[in-house]
């Protein structure tokens, strides 16, 4: 990347509203839910992510499954990339990070969780073939060249 | 694609940005290239019968 790049990566950037995270608790912010976030919750298959993906309950899901989704957006990110490329000691990372967690952490992510589902829902899209107006001549392909 | 759109650091699209809004401003960035985006529907059974239909009617293999 040179000079020029540069500069203008950082005046796109100039521009940006930062995203912000919810506070839970004294010292306990927790980042947003990000496509590299996803990717880490997929690697580690976290169910409250699959559960905000296809827009189900998480009240019923397993609290080690909070806990988790929990550590990966609210502990030192370098570190939780770490510990993901790591399933022997991705257990015992969560668990350690949360035995100081208080209980009321878990209610207020529940309803951060709750918002963040709706949203998600609400954005949702697929793709489709633009539908063609009634008594339009269907476009032909353009000629081999 | 959206880094190539906003000029925004790859980094910051992948960490940073949340999931919602980097969603909602690649379904604009489609719209502003012509793509016809539909909101998304649930499966409905009608569209799977046919490919229920299909696998159920599929050989068993008893190979394990």
């Amino acid at each position: 990347m040179d000079a020029e790049d540069t500069a203008r990566e950082a005046a796109a950037m100039a521009a940006v509203v930062e995203p912000e995270g919810a506070t839970l608790g004294e010292n306990i912010v927790m980042r947003p839910l990000t496509g590299g976030s996803a990717s880490i919750c997929v690697l580690t298959n976290n169910q409250v992510y699959r559960a905000l993906i296809e827009n189900k309950d998480i009240d019923a899901l397993a609290e080690f499954e909070l806990l988790a989704f929990l550590y990966i957006h609210c502990a030192e990110l370098p570190k939780v990339r770490r510990m993901a490329l790591n399933p022997s000691l991705w257990t015992a990372a969560v668990l350690e990070w949360g035995e100081t967690l208080p209980y009321a952490v878990l209610l207020g992510a529940k309803a951060a969780l709750e918002q963040s589902r709706q949203m998600l829902a609400a954005v949702k899209f697929d793709v489709e073939a633009k539908p063609v107006p009634a008594g339009a001549r269907e476009e032909s392909p353009p000629p081999n060249s | 694609m959206l880094a190539k759109a906003t000029g925004w650091a790859e980094s910051f699209i992948v960490w940073q940005l949340p999931l919602v809004r980097l969603l909602a401003y690649e379904h604009a960035n489609l719209r502003a290239n012509d793509v016809w985006t539909v909101k998304r529907k649930p499966v409905s059974e009608h569209s799977l019968a046919p490919i229920r239909q299909f696998f159920d009617s599929a050989d068993q293999d008893d190979d394990d």
